[in-house]
């Protein structure tokens, strides 16, 4: 039955983990803190006592050890130093492997365990107390043997009852055990001036038969026996005495107090749990049906919008607000504030400065920023890898940045803003800032781009998202490991956000990831091409011109057009896409801002903004190019959400493999090249870096 | 009318599991995460007080304080709940005015038994 | 999966593609659907027909006759889209499959079921789980999970390069 509390536990120890290294990481900026070590002691305190309950025993009684440890501390018997925080640190990792071990998860080490045990102790200066068996006192019950009569004498303290006991129970109890004759004894009741109605001047003599033992009418009185007399002795033979009280109390011989704690009405509604915890999956759920609700929500619009009836116009209406309403609270719920994901990082922060030997500051801004759960919980690789390059490479030793007039001391910062419907998450340090001409060196060395490329800054710091790109003259543990920017990259896309990269050769490094605020709902622009439908992320549109023929006759045959004086490449959706239907009449320019610049998206028609649920296309489909999902219109017909960067990408790709592949068909193709190929190869050098 | 316990402890799956345990045997149960939000939930008496010692704003024995200085809530029977390192936190709940502890790790049943002694 | 796991009798769907008489269990078959629109994505493989609309969902389509090395679905007035629900990858997947047409439900003891010869059928033998017949009719029983396995569909995605390159010119 207790198996049911033990997920919860693991939750809760994990949380728990967490606040006792955010407590540790602390202490090791502000080593004399009583109230830090009492988080971390009030941590490991909870992990030992419920874990021992839900049956965790291995955790329970390396907590143990790990508490006491810790008891000292806040006892001032022991200091904080670099060492016993780093060990603490290991154990709280320990105490995670057991938890991991205990659900299945790799097994945990208890050479290990030992061996931090041991330096915890070696810290302490003396072996910690090992723990007593545990188990508790209440409801111990002795062998059963033969019937014994018992005479009890019970006098209690003065307070008992106002503390809370209340005499009837406790011979109640021992009726559980056998017969029970009560006689009271009245004889120290004080005159009645002197009585203190709060206090007790009762006592019972008490004749039992049972064959519990001593130990078990001990254990009866066990909560009080420091404040009353007991006294538990064998009564052989002996007859009951003179007065002899049913072994009920009227209620009026108690104290109003004892009286009073029975019979109330439940106070139930004055405590009502102010949070609840809900499984992702109901969430999700929720989300899902939510979604098709607006969806059939605008097919209702529609419908209402072509009858001219008022009645039916206003329910739509009402139900338009209400789905709306309903929508953003459904969201609201999934979202969490970033601060979890960002704690977490002190700790990589600071072992990664032990190793690297760098000291670093980790300065964490706007951790109250809330985003969509699958967003943050696909967030983390991304800036572990983001911190670690910075710790590994941008960051200089202690001696270098003296040299170099900047603070011993780096900062990494880390942090979160919202910008319209999308959140910035910027990794910066003040590290020695990306070599502009390394960066260039290293590109054309890889054939990532012409020796002769013309390369915007941001363009050429791009680079180092292609894979296995790297500008350390030294692979190091810390990032060497196979794992390039391009991870984060990858991370970034499929959370449809993007990446911008920022630098000062000496000053500093910085990453900002944009990111959509959800993954469920998308605000987009509806295209028509042909039949088919399109939505393109408005977070991705800028403005939408006319295709005319005057445009088509000026650019010669290339796909050219000119915006607001930019002269802008444009794809025709109808060619690539394969799409037949006779040439339109019209034809509109949807431009994009994608990873590689601006670039022209030629559709029959836009039609409006459509704000739509994401349906993704299924396991089995997810690989598809250029559509990041579906989406479902009022009439019912299937839209598929483009990616207008991954449009781009994918031609420019079908391009150069066709400039790569040497056939004479292709060279031999009439007249008029239609892509302006010298503005291709230009977005080439950014384009390429991002293929795998 | 049950019987209405609270049960204060920081320890969400442990605040839990007793109160699976005490509703299942007809009890109904409130729960506080700390001393102060039990104070704050304790708009009216109830019939018993199980609470943990360790906790954040204010511990279990400043709860016990509080209550029994409270005329509405000084008979109330407490509980502590305690670890067997904790024997001189026990005696000082114990000064405070708890009624009764209990040695984590417990079983259901004990916490039953120990409940029982004290309401019925 | 083979043609020894089949030890009770089962109820399978049968359906044609061309000539040939495909069976699934029927355990596997969510729904049976009219043909309806069917949104094509861009620049995918031939016989990833698209997706639909399912009341609300989107489902993949296949056509299963380019996957048994057929010529491409025609639309007719028997033409239907068999839904079926299966595992891939231990995730409970939705998918449509094409059909010529839908023809019944039909019980199939498994002594009637012979194990898929090596040779001597045209589509692919690990792809058909045996081999049962009906009257003269021999009927292919399909492995559904097998076709629509992640491995066999990267083999399909690796053939997408095959598709000619969309012309850019105007």
């Amino acid at each position: 039955m207790i198996d049911r509390f033990k997920e919860g536990f693991q939750e809760e120890a994990r949380e728990l983990l967490g606040e006792l290294e955010a407590a540790l990481l602390e202490l090791d900026q502000k080593r004399d803190a009583p109230e830090i070590v009492g988080r971390a002691f009030r941590a490991l305190h909870t992990i030992k006592g419920s874990g021992a309950m839900f049956g965790f025993d291995d955790v329970a009684a390396f907590a143990h050890n790990f508490e006491a440890v810790f008891d000292r501390l806040r006892k001032g018997e022991l200091a904080a130093t670099t060492d016993l925080i780093n060990l603490s640190l290991a154990a709280g990792d320990q105490i995670k492997t057991m938890l991991d071990a205990a659900s299945g998860r790799g097994p945990a080490d208890p050479a290990r365990a030992a061996q931090i045990l041991a330096g915890l102790e070696g810290l302490a200066g003396s072996p910690i107390a090992p723990s007593s068996s545990p188990g508790a006192h209440a409801g111990a019950s002795a062998a059963p043997g033969a019937v014994v009569a018992w005479r009890i004498h019970f006098r209690p303290g003065p307070d008992v009852i106002l503390n809370g006991t209340n005499p009837l129970l406790l011979f109640r109890e021992l009726r559980e055990l056998g017969p029970l004759e009560v006689q009271l004894d009245a004889s120290h009741v004080p005159p009645l001036g002197e009585i203190d109605p709060e206090r007790c001047y009762l006592a019972w003599s008490l004749l039992l038969r049972t064959a519990a033992g001593r130990v078990a009418i001990r254990d009866v009185f066990i909560f009080i026996e420091d404040e009353c007399e007991i006294r538990v002795e064998p009564a052989s033979g002996e007859l009951p005495a003179a007065a002899v009280l049913p072994a009920s109390l009227a209620p009026a011989q108690l104290p109003k107090a004892a009286r009073d704690s029975g019979g109330m009405a439940a106070a139930g509604a004055a405590g009502v749990a102010s949070s609840i915890r809900v499984s992702a999956e109901k969430l999700d759920q929720l989300v899902n049906l939510v979604g098709e609700l607006v969806t059939v929500q605008a097919r209702l619009s529609a419908v209402s919008a072509r009858r001219d009836d008022p009645d039916i116009q206003s329910i739509s209406e009402e139900i338009d607000r209400l789905t709306s309403e309903l929508r953003e609270n459904s969201m609201s719920i999934r979202m969490l504030p970033l601060r979890n994901t960002f704690e977490r990082f002190r700790r990589l922060v600071h072992d990664l400065g032990m190793e690297l030997h760098k000291q670093v500051d980790l300065v964490i801004e706007g951790a109250s920023t809330e985003l969509d759960k699958t967003v943050i919980d696909q967030l983390n690789d991304p800036l572990v890898h983001l911190i670690r390059n910075s710790m590994d490479h941008g960051i200089e030793t202690p001696e270098a940045r003296r040299a170099a007039g900047k603070p011993a001391t780096a900062t990494i910062r880390l942090c979160a803003q919202h910008s319209g419907a999308q959140v910035l998450i910027r990794v910066s340090d003040d590290g020695r800032g990306l070599d502009a001409a390394a960066v260039r060196a290293r590109a054309v060395e890889q054939g990532l781009i012409d020796p002769s490329a013309q390369l915007s800054e941001s363009a050429l710091f791009s680079l180092i998202l292609a894979p296995g790109f790297s500008t350390a003259k030294k692979v190091t543990d810390v990032s060497g490991r196979g794992v390039g920017m391009d991870v984060v990259r990858r991370s970034v896309e499929t959370l449809r956000g993007s990446i911008e990269i920022s630098s000062q050769p000496g000053a500093g490094f910085s990453v900002t990831l944009r990111l959509p605020l959800t993954l469920a709902i998308i605000d987009g622009l509806l295209v028509r091409v042909g039949e088919a439908y399109f939505v393109l992320p408005l977070a991705h549109s800028l403005e939408c011109v006319e295709l005319t023929r005057q445009d088509i006759h000026d650019s010669h045959g290339n796909h050219l057009a000119n915006v607001r004086g930019e002269t802008i490449p444009y794809i025709r959706l109808s060619e690539h896409f394969v799409i037949e239907r006779p040439p339109p009449e019209h034809e509109q320019i949807m431009v994009v801002d994608t990873e590689e610049g601006h670039y022209g998206l030629v559709v029959d028609e836009v039609l409006g903004n459509h704000q739509t649920v994401i349906k993704n296309l299924g396991r089995l489909f997810r690989d598809v190019p250029m559509v990041s999902g579906a989406t479902i219109l009022g009439n019912g017909t299937v839209a598929l959400i483009l990616d207008p960067h991954r449009v781009v990408h994918n031609v420019v790709q079908l391009i150069s493999e066709r400039r790569r592949s040497d056939k004479p068909r292709r060279q031999a193709r009439p007249a008029g090249p239609p892509v302006n190929h010298d503005q291709f190869k230009q977005r080439k050098n950014s384009i390429d870096v991002t293929e795998r | 009318m049950g019987k209405v316990i609270l049960t204060v402890d920081d320890s969400a799956s442990m605040r839990q599991m007793v109160k699976f345990t005490l509703s299942d045997a007809g009890y109904t149960v409130i729960e506080a995460s700390d001393g102060q939000d039990a104070l704050q939930k304790l708009t009216r008496p109830v019939n018993l007080v199980i609470t943990d010692l360790n906790m954040p704003r204010l511990d279990g024995i400043g709860l016990i304080r509080s209550l029994r200085a409270n005329p509405a809530h000084k008979g109330v029977p407490i509980i502590m709940l305690t670890t067997e390192s904790q024997e001189s936190r026990k005696l000082e709940g114990k000064a405070a005015g708890a009624t009764g502890w209990i040695v984590k790790p417990f079983t259901m049943q004990q916490i039953l038994a120990v409940v029982k002694r004290m309401v019925g | 999966m083979s043609v020894t796991e089949i030890t009770e009798t089962r109820q399978y769907l049968t359906f044609r593609l061309g000539d040939e008489v495909f069976a699934i269990d029927v355990a596997k078959v969510r729904e049976v659907l009219d043909f309806t629109t069917i949104t094509k994505i861009p620049r995918t493989p031939d016989f990833m027909s698209g997706v639909i609309n399912l009341r609300g969902n989107v489902v993949p389509v296949v056509d299963l006759r380019l996957c048994f090395e057929m010529s491409k679905t025609e639309k007719t007035v028997n033409t239907c889209i068999v839904v079926v629900e299966m595992l891939v990858d231990g995730e409970s997947n939705v998918m449509g499959a094409l059909a010529d047409s839908v023809e019944e439900v039909i019980d199939l003891e498994p002594e009637h079921i012979q194990p898929p010869p090596r040779i001597g059928v045209k589509i692919r033998t690990d792809f058909i789980k045996g081999m049962g017949k009906r009257d003269t009719q021999l009927i292919m029983i399909l492995d559904i999970d097998r076709v629509f396995s992640t491995e066999e569909w990267s083999a399909f995605h690796g053939s997408e390069s095959a598709k000619p390159l969309a012309e850019l010119s105007a």
